[in-house]
Order: structure tokens, then C-alpha cells, then sequence
């Protein structure tokens, strides 16, 4: 890797960290209803990030925002999520979170847990097929890609990671697991999730290869990432790696963490199982970054977070009609009924839904986000 | 006494004000106590004391043989909790919310619901499935449907949705002294809702029968029924209504199946006219029954207008608030309908 990209890498840590706090601290003021940081996870995010290409397909569990980060979807366009204004790439439909986003082929986030793992099977499925397919009709083969998921160790207890990983095992999907071990699930340490010898273990009863990385070392997971990439391509399989890390951090902003953990132990762990001082060390030694560089990289880091939330939070929010499109391809009679009469509803009591809030038209929220620069 | 010791009995000579969040894990904690063989299961029950908080204190009391907190897989531990109960424990299997019991259903409905029947009366499931049912704010689709209309239409279940604390207590113990499976739908949004709560409803063997509805308000001019959550604001639209003059009569179903016919019948005969709120979605829910029964009932005579169903968007919930506040039933949405049923301006 070469010097500018792993500069690069060690920025997207910071940002991640800056956009960590401040939303957290967003959400405890009453801004929004949820945040999950990621702290501990952040060398996991950035070399998952750098290993993969553009063409392959990303699914995630919900603490993967590091992701988007490093792959270059500008904070100024994810923050329209959590606040939910009229140029959320979801409409203003999912919970914070549950992003996603064409540009950098990351499928929509959802909360039900486990689940991305066999849709990421059939993903790769059909990435296999389609490659199969042109290459047999003489059309434009696409580059080779691998579908990549990112689950927990506590969503690998549940039925879908057995569902998942056998069949990719059996039909040779080129899918990557990736699981982020981080030693928690809410309160539940691994102790009482699982008695085998964790995630990685399991990829040897499914015949797959497997393997387990210090998710603290960056260059460690940014390698295994890599040769699993390659593996899974040249030898057609399913590859597990599992990311060892520890949650620094509470669960989420409705969880606090000192209930089941003494602060001194967090205090402890963060100071041996944090990647980006590590991933610090390296630089400086290297001469690759300095203390004054580093210090305006935080603030300005840490400027740009602010200055996109206010701004998310000045535009108006998602039109009324985003309530009822996209249910089907096209509005029912039911549907059209229903936006007709809340119309109605609305002009009858504009304070109670507070008309003024929100953008009127489809046009007008185009105009938005193109004036925000909104990557899809 | 520090307050995290007292126990309902210690303030019976006076109303108290309970939360819902209390009456449940007092009447859990009551029943555990009374009967050795119920116990707890679910994620986070334990040592965190519940994701709600509902089964706070309750592993301290009563050490992990009895409150056992469960790896993550739904599909996993209910079917544990129905296995256990088909020998002769019984369990009460949480549930974080009742959106992530979709994974468990086949064992709700395949394993529990429909046992006495298959095993002709051989094997019982005297098992309670519990969680947070319905709406919390901010968190959208896949946190927020509402199952009552879903658990309601199967043969073999009992399934109770509480209100207010003495509902949460009554209806918590009775379904735990069930010996059939009973689905108990809370709501997270109520949890932290204090009511004052009677003497009565504090004794530690108050339980309300399961398929009766409550008359919470008695009324002459309209009846508005509805179950759980939006109780809240069908018993404020009667307040603002009353003030217009009409009279409201309003029913707090507190079970979905079985369903109190009877008392609605009752109530529409006196009344004419009928509306019921739900913030589930309108096709094939509980407002869809029940003008399905007063239609079928003697009761379709005495209607002076058509029954008429209030019920959440039909649409997944979004998350933006102004979007979420229009998908579900609102005080001015309730207010409205019931002055057009009665023909009022």
C-alpha cells in the first residue's frame, strides 16, 4: 500500500472518529433517535474499505458507516440520513444507520439482524451466473467480483449465518464473511454467546477456508482481506474472516456499557485495543505524519462533521409523498387514496403537521440535492 | 426501605402510581415467585435486566436457572422455550421487539399454537411469548409493525395487548397461569407511563380474564374501541370531543383473541355508532374483524351509520418524523372520523 493511501486510510480513521462523536453527542442533545459509534472497529472499516474494488457488492449489519467513509461518499451526503431531511438517499424511510449507496455498490442497511448474510450469497450468486452467462453469449464479460457481508459475533448465533454459509460452501459462491468480533453483543459477552472456538472455527465445519486477523493491526486485515478477495475468485468458494477487535464504545446511544463493564476495564482496552493509535505509531515512525499535520487533520475533521450537520439540518424534510411511493413500482388506488386524503389532513391542520417543515414536491427535492452535491 | 425493595403490597392502602414498565415486572416477578417452574428466557433478560428493563432485578431474585439470557437466534430459544413448556415447565420467552419474532413464528404458530390440537390434547404448551409490540418513535420499518391482527387470527393462540399498569398486571399473570400459549403485545412507548393503579390490581393474585374488553369511558352518542398504545389518544379525542358535546363511549379491548364481542355488541346497541383506531395496517386487521362481527351481529340493526376503521398508513412506517407522525392514527385524525360518524361539524 503505498504511502498516500495509507495516509489516506489513517484520515478516513479520524473523520470516522469525528463523525463518532459528534453525531453521538447530536443524538444524547435530542437531534435524532439513535447512533451507534465505532469505536475499536476502526482498521476493520478502513481495510475492508481499501481491499475491495469498485465492482464488487457490499452488505453490511449496521455499524459499517467507516465504509462509506473511506470509499468516498462525502459526509456531507450520509448525514442527510440520520437527520432525515429531503435529500436523504433513503427518503427519509430508515432508521439511522441503515445506509447504503449506489455509488460504492453498498446495499440499503436493514435492522433485522443476519439476514444480509444470505442475500449476500445469492449476490454473489448471481454475479457467478451473469459472468457465466455473457461470457457463454459473447457479450461483455464484467470484471470478476466478490459479494462482501459484515455481520457481528453475536448475528452469527443467529439460524441465517448456518443458512448462509452452508449454501455459499455448497454452490461455490464467491462470497466474503467478514465478521466484525468485537467481544459484545449489547451486554452479552462471548462467553454466553458461543462455546466453540469463535466465528472463524465454524468455516472448517462448512469446508470453507478461514481465517482469523488482529482487526487492531490495519496492514493485518488489509492483507487477509486481500487474499481472501483473491481466493475466493481463483478457487470459486466462500472465504470467513473473522476481524478480532473489542467495542470500545457503548452498543448504541440507548445502551450504557459501564452497567456491565467497570470503566476502568474500558479505559484499560482502549488504550491496548485501539487501531488508530496504532495505526499513529506506525506513521510517525515512518515519518508519514506529524503531530501538527495531525492536529489539523482532527479539527478539520472534526469542523467538517459539525458544519454538514447543521446544514442537513437546515433543509426542509422529506415531502409527503415520500410516505406513500416506492411501496409497489407504481401507487395503488388504495395508495392514491391515502395520499390524497392525508393532503387533505394536512391543509386542514397545517400546525399539527407542520406544513411549513417540510419540501412540497419532487422538484423541489431535486433541486436540494443537487445543490448539496448528494452522492447516491 | 429503599424503593428498589418495596413490592406493590407495601402501598395497598392507597392508589399507586405505577408505571407500565413496574406492573409488568412486578406481576412477572409475582408469579415467578409463586410457581417454581416459570422462568424467563430472552435476550439481555439477565444481567443487563432486560433491554426494557421489564425483567430488572428479577436474576438477582431468582439466579440464572430462572432468568437465562439466550445467544442471538430467535428461531433458536423459542423453539427451546416451546420444548421446555412441552415439558412441563413454563416459560416465558421475551422477545427484544415482536418484529424479530418474525423469525420465531414458525415456532409460534407451527410448535406452540397448534399442539393440543395435532397431539390431540396429549401435549400442552402452557408458554408466554412477550415483548414490545407496535410503534416506537425514530426507529422505522423493521421496528414498528404491528402484530396483533397477525397472532389474532390463529386458532390455538391467546393474544393480549395492555394498556395501562393494571392491564400490564392482570393480563401478565393471567396469561402466565394460562395453560394455553399466550402472545403478550406491550408497547415500548408505554413502558415509562405511569397510571394510579388500585389496591386491587396491586394484589398478588389480580388477574383479568383474558378475552374480555374494558369500558373505560361510558358514553351515549359514539363508541370508540381500540387496544394497547393508541388507547392514549382515543381517550384524549373523547376528552376534546366531550367538550363539543358528545358523548363517548370508549373500549379498551385489552385482548385481541379472543375477542370481546359481546361487550361491543352491548356498546353499539346503545350507542349507534362505531369507530375503531388501531395503528396497525388496514387490510385484515382487528378494526376489519370487528366491523365483520357487528355486521354479522344482532347489533348490525341498532348502527345508524357504517362502522368505520381507523388505522395506521398502509405503507412500511418511515423514519422521518414529520413522515411517521402522518402514518399513524393521530388525537385530530380520531377527533375528525367521530364527529363525521355522529354527523357532526
Amino acid at each position: 500500500i503505498s504511502s498516500d493511501r495509507l495516509v489516506a486510510a489513517y484520515r478516513s480513521m479520524l473523520l470516522l472518529n469525528a463523525m463518532d462523536s459528534v453525531l453521538y453527542d447530536a443524538q444524547r442533545q435530542g437531534r435524532f433517535s439513535f447512533y451507534m459509534t465505532t469505536f475499536g472497529e476502526e482498521a476493520t472499516m478502513v481495510a475492508v474499505a481499501e481491499a475491495v474494488k469498485d465492482q464488487d457488492v457490499l452488505f453490511g449489519q449496521y455499524r459499517e458507516q467507516g465504509i462509506f467513509i473511506h470509499r468516498g461518499v462525502p459526509i456531507s451526503t450520509l448525514l442527510h440520513s440520520w437527520v432525515a431531511s429531503a435529500c436523504d438517499n433513503n427518503k427519509g424511510r430508515q432508521m439511522p444507520q441503515c445506509i447504503g449507496s449506489r455509488a460504492i455498490n453498498f446495499h440499503t442497511m436493514k435492522a433485522s439482524l443476519a439476514s444480509q448474510l444470505p442475500h449476500a450469497v445469492g449476490a454473489a450468486y448471481a454475479l457467478k451466473l451473469r459472468r457465466k452467462q455473457a461470457a457463454q453469449n459473447g457479450m461483455k464479460v464484467e470484471e470478476p467480483a466478490v459479494s462482501l457481508v459484515l455481520f457481528g459475533d453475536g448475528a452469527a448465533s443467529e439460524g441465517d449465518f448456518h443458512g448462509a454459509v452452508n449454501i455459499a460452501a455448497t454452490l461455490k459462491s464467491p462470497t466474503l464473511f467478514v465478521c466484525r468480533n468485537n467481544g459484545w453483543a449489547i451486554s452479552t459477552p462471548l462467553a454466553e454467546q458461543y462455546a466453540g472456538d469463535g466465528i472463524a472455527s465454524r468455516g472448517h465445519g462448512y469446508g470453507i477456508p478461514h481465517i482469523r486477523v488482529d482487526a487492531t493491526d490495519f496492514f493485518a486485515v488489509l492483507s487477509a482481506m486481500r487474499i481472501a478477495r483473491q481466493v475466493a475468485l481463483e478457487q470459486e468458494t466462500a472465504v470467513l474472516v473473522e476481524c478480532l477487535s473489542v467495542r470500545l464504545g457503548h452498543h448504541s446511544t440507548s445502551d450504557d456499557s459501564t452497567v456491565y463493564r467497570s470503566k476502568d476495564e474500558i479505559a484499560r482496552q482502549a488504550k491496548l485495543f485501539d487501531p488508530v493509535s496504532r495505526l499513529r505509531r506506525h506513521l510517525v515512525s515512518r515519518g508519514l505524519l506529524d503531530p501538527v499535520e495531525e492536529a489539523k487533520m482532527k479539527e478539520s475533521a472534526r469542523q467538517e462533521v459539525l458544519h454538514a450537520l447543521e446544514v442537513a439540518e437546515s433543509v426542509p424534510k422529506p415531502p409527503i409523498d415520500f410516505l406513500f411511493e416506492d411501496v409497489f413500482d407504481e401507487l395503488n388506488p388504495r395508495l392514491k387514496e391515502g395520499m390524497a386524503d392525508l393532503k387533505r389532513l394536512v391543509d386542514e391542520f397545517p400546525d399539527y403537521y407542520e406544513k411549513g417543515r417540510y419540501a412540497e414536491s419532487a422538484e423541489e427535492v431535486e433541486r436540494l440535492r443537487s445543490e448539496h452535491g448528494i452522492v447516491h | 426501605m429503599p424503593r428498589s425493595e418495596r413490592t406493590p403490597a407495601h402501598f395497598a392502602w392507597y392508589f399507586l402510581q405505577l408505571t407500565v414498565r413496574e406492573a409488568l415486572n412486578s406481576a412477572l416477578d409475582e408469579e415467578m415467585a409463586r410457581d417454581e417452574k416459570v422462568f424467563i428466557l430472552g435476550e439481555e433478560v439477565a444481567l443487563y435486566n432486560g433491554a426494557y428493563k421489564v425483567t430488572k432485578g428479577l436474576l438477582d431474585k431468582y439466579g440464572e436457572k430462572r432468568v437465562i439470557d439466550t445467544p442471538i437466534t430467535e428461531m433458536g430459544f423459542a423453539g427451546i422455550a416451546v420444548g421446555a413448556a412441552m415439558n412441563g415447565l413454563k416459560p416465558i420467552c421475551e422477545f427484544m421487539t415482536w418484529n424479530f419474532a418474525m423469525q420465531a413464528i414458525d415456532h409460534i404458530i407451527n410448535s406452540a399454537a397448534k399442539t393440543h390440537y395435532m397431539a390431540a390434547g396429549k401435549a400442552e404448551v402452557p408458554i408466554v411469548f412477550r415483548g414490545p409490540n407496535g410503534a416506537a418513535p425514530g426507529v422505522a420499518a423493521q421496528h414498528t409493525q404491528c402484530f396483533a391482527s397477525w397472532y389474532g387470527q390463529v386458532p390455538g393462540l391467546k393474544v393480549v395487548a395492555p394498556w395501562n399498569a393494571e392491564d400490564a398486571r392482570g393480563l401478565m399473570k393471567a396469561a402466565i397461569r394460562d395453560p394455553n400459549p399466550v402472545c403478550v403485545l406491550e408497547s415500548e412507548i408505554m413502558y415509562g407511563v405511569s397510571f394510579p393503579t388500585s389496591k386491587e390490581a396491586l394484589d398478588k393474585d389480580f388477574v383479568l380474564p383474558i378475552g374480555k374488553a374494558k369500558i373505560e369511558k361510558e358514553g351515549t352518542d359514539i363508541t370508540l374501541v381500540s387496544f394497547s398504545r393508541t388507547m392514549t389518544p382515543t381517550m384524549e379525542a373523547a376528552e376534546l370531543l366531550a367538550k363539543e358535546g358528545i358523548s363517548v363511549e370508549v373500549i379498551n379491548l385489552r385482548s385481541i383473541r379472543p375477542l370481546d364481542v359481546p361487550t361491543l355488541v352491548a356498546s353499539v346497541k346503545k350507542t349507534n355508532r362505531l369507530v375503531t383506531i388501531e395503528q396497525g395496517w388496514p387490510q385484515h386487521g382487528v378494526g376489519a374483524e370487528i366491523a365483520a362481527a357487528i355486521m354479522e351481529s344482532d347489533a348490525f340493526d341498532f348502527l345508524d351509520a357504517p362502522v368505520v376503521r381507523i388505522t395506521g398508513a398502509d405503507v412500511p412506517m418511515p423514519y422521518a418524523s414529520n413522515l411517521e407522525t402522518a402514518a399513524v392514527p393521530q388525537t385530530a385524525d380520531i377527533v375528525k372520523i367521530a364527529k363525521r360518524t355522529v354527523g357532526a361539524k
